[in-house]
């Protein structure tokens, strides 16, 4: 079976990739070896919350081109903001058709904040649904911050570190005069099998929950909690897309019972949000008509003259006329990193196409900082496959005509410290699937 | 200024400085422990964990050989918690020949240390990961020894027959009054506090840093600062210590360790100021996987967890020479008879293997000057933690081959086992059936449990999460501490009584964990650090929020201090 086009990996770049494919009516598969980095991500989606060395962003598209000028290795820098705030908008589109309604600031273009279970903030771009945004006003002073913030976890939950965070965004000057306190409230478990909390992780927390536990919830919130701006739960309410069906979500039911300001944040992986994003996601690459082949895991890209002919798979070849690789980084073995000669510095690869790369490093310690939190990121995140001008990757200075990239393979940024791994994921996932659409076009028109 | 008064204050917090404590605890004597850390953070925790046999210096040092078998025999008495039995090999390879094993033998045999010469092929039935090339091995009663766990049990029991530790307290000065050392001026780390102890005797047991001490009397010694690296493998390769049969050199010991095997150490001769430099560098590296992959082939291909480095404190008697020809045998200096300066004892040199041993003779200098006849107990004691007797299932065969267990628990064996083999008969004060969080799992890779964290802080004085990790091993596993450090520090946050910020400690021990893994950042330590930094700086922003970033100028700081600089920006 040949298809048009070929998305190796299966996150949220690759997806991406696959469902605007499917939607131009393209033959796509996508083959991905396994869990993808939503599985452990927030769930909120970044474009661009950070330009290190000058602080956080507001508004995400008019920074991008400003980065442009100044980094053209950075994988926006290719797009520009108007093209990225059009996957945006198209991803966003995508969701609510698969029943994810994502949130963004009231304000078009604007970040909004998310919050993490360690009582950070971070700038985003889109929250999970049924979140009121925390607009990017929100924590600019102390006059228009919340003045009580109550953090409410789940007795022996681990995963989410209610009094730690507390006094974490305790900290943070716009909430110096505020109130923040925690709590935790003892559920029965009504779906557990007898399993206590302390044993679970949040997905399974979520599944475990049943009726008599949200009203075990609601009812002491209501009475314990009084006249909080903002309730922050771990995020352990609707694993499954279906829930919305019923009505309203179980966190929205929340909301309206207790009467309070609910947000829930991701606790730690594996995340509820992101499972439920990556859920939402194959569902409509399904929907669309793409073949998903899950637990496959590429082999080595066989290339003629500046094409992509294959990819092995095991004992398969699989035959396409378009290839996007979206095989995610050292982490889902998009890239890897060997050590042939202690005395060298690592040798990093792509392992499918063996293409060229960018960010190498050149010795040992350039490739990481210091510091493992340190303000000026980690080098490794900024390594990865280099583009040309016309957005082709190459090997040995080779340009390959109908190979694209997309995601965090990618190299010239750093997701981490900018805040910007979705954006990127999502926005090139969308322009490699834009370049293999026009070029079926074109094909097809001679 | 507060001040303290007491008989003896002991200086450093090392295994000897522990042992010094005990001792001197046990013998009635009213004891405080001035640490400027966290005990066993400096030597102590930095090397093998090997519990040597002595045969290692049998041809070149008969008289720690015959000290280290002595103690090996000792330890496994009072601390079969913090010991396994492995036993040991000495292999010759084709380059070393088989000149060595007659001499090494010989050597064994005048020492006390009992040998069994094997084949090639018996050695590797006992020990499949060695070299399969090797020409002859020698089997001798090395094991393993928990340094941490060692140096806690006798802080413990000092401190259960009264004896005070204080931790994060800085020694500043001698107090010399008439030519007599009455005492110490400290400074309280967290709370910069500056308070004075009175004692009859002071025991300096700051082992490499020893000098520091003795400068404050206007005294010197020679010391010879030889900086071992080490690596950390992914996992347990070998059953046994693997030892190479030749003259002791660089990257010739294999020791398993509890989930992990230890490869090293280089040897190399640091000067004083160089003592808190403690980075790995890409040559030490080198060194250690080049010959390491001559003990077992199979190091090449296996995973390295961290890299770290320590500092013998070895004492110069004479001049020249390498350190490896220097004795590892121990120095006690009192240094009435030395200096004509009662009051004050120092003890440093020797090793890990003898730390009970130091601790005796220093304790005896003490008890002789404050006319003390009690005798030492300690090499018939044992340890808290130590009292699951060898029949018991601890150490008995079944134990051995389905991992230990309480005796009476119905919780799943790798949570109680864990547990017992970590605290012995003391596991017992944490792991209740009835306890409905505690027996929750914090870290996997170690299964440690929130009871056993919650007893760490309790009564094992941790404080920050670094002191867990030496408690527990909470943190140390494969994935260096990934997730289980957050729900650590969760739980740090809770328990009020504390007085560090749970985030500092966190973001702390994240950098020391940082430290060990960046010089061996390739493969799957890479991926392993790529998916930490995701959660712990992308999804949770433990490296702060705009507007509320860690200032790095006060970072050095304590914490108190810090809070304050916060509250006033």
């Amino acid at each position: 079976m040949k298809h048009d086009c070929l998305v190796i990996g299966g996150g949220l770049a690759g997806l991406t990739a696959g469902i605007r494919c499917a939607e131009a009516g393209l033959k796509v598969a996508v083959i991905s070896a396994g869990e993808c980095a939503l599985t452990f991500a927030s769930g909120s989606l970044d474009v661009l919350g950070r330009v290190p060395g000058q602080g956080a962003v507001r508004r995400p598209f008019e920074a991008i081109d400003t980065l442009a000028a100044e980094r053209p290795e950075h994988p926006y820098s290719r797009l520009g903001g108007e093209a990225v705030a059009q996957a945006m908008g198209w991803f966003h589109g995508q969701m609510a058709e698969a029943g994810l309604a994502l949130g963004r600031a009231e304000e078009q273009g604007e970040n909004q904040w998310r919050m993490t279970a360690a009582g950070a903030l971070r700038p985003t771009y889109y929250s999970q649904p049924a979140v009121q945004p925390l607009g990017w006003e929100m924590f600019q002073s102390p006059d228009m911050a919340p003045k009580k913030i109550v953090f409410v976890n789940i007795t022996g939950f681990l995963d989410f570190m209610p009094e730690l965070a507390a006094r974490n965004l305790k900290q943070h000057p716009s909430l110096k005069e505020a109130t923040v306190e925690h709590m935790n409230i003892t559920l029965p478990l009504e779906h557990g099998h007898g399993a206590t909390a302390d044993t679970m992780r949040a997905p399974q927390l979520a599944y475990a929950m049943g009726n008599k536990d949200m009203d075990i919830l609601s009812r002491v919130m209501a009475e314990r909690i009084q006249q909080a701006d903002l309730v922050v739960l771990p995020a352990c309410f609707d694993p499954d897309l279906g829930s919305e069906e019923q009505g309203s979500t179980r966190l929205q039911q929340l909301r309206m019972r207790t009467g309070l300001n609910i947000i829930d944040v991701a606790a730690l992986p594996p995340s509820v949000h992101g499972l439920r994003m990556h859920q939402a996601l194959r569902n409509r690459f399904r929907a669309l008509g793409g073949f998903l082949v899950p637990g496959t895991q590429a082999g080595h890209g066989m290339v003629k003259g500046n094409r992509v002919i294959s990819v092995s798979t095991g004992e398969d070849l699989l035959f396409a006329d378009h290839f996007i690789l979206a095989s995610g980084s050292f982490f889902s073995r998009g890239l890897d990193s060997k050590k042939h000669e202690p005395s060298q510095p690592c040798e990093v690869k792509e392992p499918v196409f063996g293409l060229d790369l960018y960010g190498l490093p050149e010795n040992n310690l350039d490739f990481s900082s210091r510091r493992f939190l340190a303000a000026e990121g980690q080098s490794f995140t900024r390594c990865g496959v280099a583009l040309n001008e016309q957005g082709n990757p190459s090997m040995n200075g080779l340009a390959l005509k109908n190979l694209h990239v997309a995601g965090a393979v990618l190299g010239g940024y750093d997701p981490v410290q900018e805040c910007s791994g979705g954006g990127v994921a999502i926005s090139t996932g969308w322009e490699a699937a834009q370049q293999v659409i026009n070029q079926v076009k074109k094909e097809s028109a001679q | 200024m507060r001040r303290l008064e007491t008989d003896v204050v002991i200086i450093g917090g090392g295994a000897t400085g522990a042992g010094v404590f005990r001792d001197c605890c046990l013998r009635g004597m009213r004891t405080i422990l001035v640490e400027r850390g966290d005990i066993a953070s400096g030597t102590t925790g930095r090397n093998h964990g090997l519990l040597h046999s002595g045969a290692r210096y049998a041809v070149t040092d008969s008289h720690s050989a015959a000290e280290c078998i002595r103690e090996n025999r000792t330890l496994k008495h009072i601390a079969g918690h913090c010991i396994e039995r492995t036993d040991g090999l000495f292999i010759s390879l084709p380059e070393d020949g088989l000149e060595y094993q007659k001499d090494f033998l010989d050597g064994c045999k005048r020492a006390g240390i009992e040998t069994e010469v094997l084949t090639p092929e018996q050695a590797l039935i006992l020990e499949p990961s060695i070299n399969p090339s090797l020409i002859g091995a020698v089997r001798i009663p090395d094991g393993t020894i928990d340094p941490f766990r060692i140096t806690s049990s006798n802080i413990l029991d000092g401190r259960e027959q009264g004896g005070t530790l204080l931790s994060d307290t800085k020694v500043t000065g001698l107090i010399i009054h008439m030519g007599h050392v009455r005492g110490v001026n400290c400074i309280d780390q967290r709370t910069g506090e500056h308070f004075e102890i009175r004692s009859r005797q002071v025991i300096n047991a700051t082992g490499a840093w020893c000098h520091e001490v003795m400068e404050y009397a206007d005294l010197s010694v020679d010391m010879y600062h030889s900086r071992g690296a080490l690596l950390i493998l992914g996992h347990r390769m070998n059953n046994m210590v693997i030892n190479r049969c030749r003259r002791p050199g660089d990257s010739d010991i294999l020791v398993p360790g509890d989930t992990v095997s230890v490869i090293g150490t280089t040897s190399t001769h640091v000067s004083r100021d160089e003592l808190e430099t403690m980075e790995v560098t890409d040559d030490e590296v080198r060194v250690l996987l080049k010959e390491g992959s001559k003990l077992a082939p199979s190091m090449a291909s296996t995973r390295i967890l961290r890299a770290y480095a320590g500092v013998r404190p070895l004492v110069s008697l004479s001049s020249g020479g390498s350190d490896r020809t220097i004795s590892r045998g121990l120095v006690a200096l009192d240094h009435a008879e030395t200096d004509a300066l009662p009051g004050l004892i120092t003890i440093t040199g020797g090793k890990l293997m003898t730390y009970r041993l130091m601790a005796e003779v220093a304790t005896d200098m003490a008890a002789k000057h404050l006319d003390i006849s009690t005798p030492c107990t300690t090499a018939s004691r044992p340890l808290p933690g130590a009292l699951l007797s060898d029949d018991d299932k601890r150490t008995g065969k079944k134990a051995q081959v389905g991992g230990y267990s309480l005796a009476d628990s119905s919780l799943p064996k790798s949570v109680a086992g864990s547990a017992v083999y970590r605290h012995g008969e003391r596991a017992k004060d944490f792991v209740k059936e009835d306890s409905k969080w505690n027996n929750a799992v914090v870290c996997e890779c170690e299964v440690v449990t929130r009871g056993e964290i919650l007893y760490a802080v309790d009564k094992l004085n941790a404080r920050s999460l670094s002191d867990l990790r030496r408690r527990t091993r909470v943190g140390m596993g494969p994935c260096q501490g990934e997730m289980c450090a957050c729900r650590t520090a969760g739980l740090l946050a809770e328990t009020r009584n504390n007085q560090i910020e749970a985030l500092d400690t966190l973001r702390d021990f994240i950098d020391e964990r940082w430290k060990g893994v960046r010089p061996v950042l390739w493969g799957d330590g890479l991926r392993e650090a790529e998916f930490s930094y995701w959660v712990q700086e992308g999804l949770l922003g433990l490296g702060g929020s705009e507007g509320n970033k860690p200032d790095e100028t006060t970072k050095e700081k304590t914490s108190l201090e810090k809070s304050e600089v916060e509250a006033n920006p």
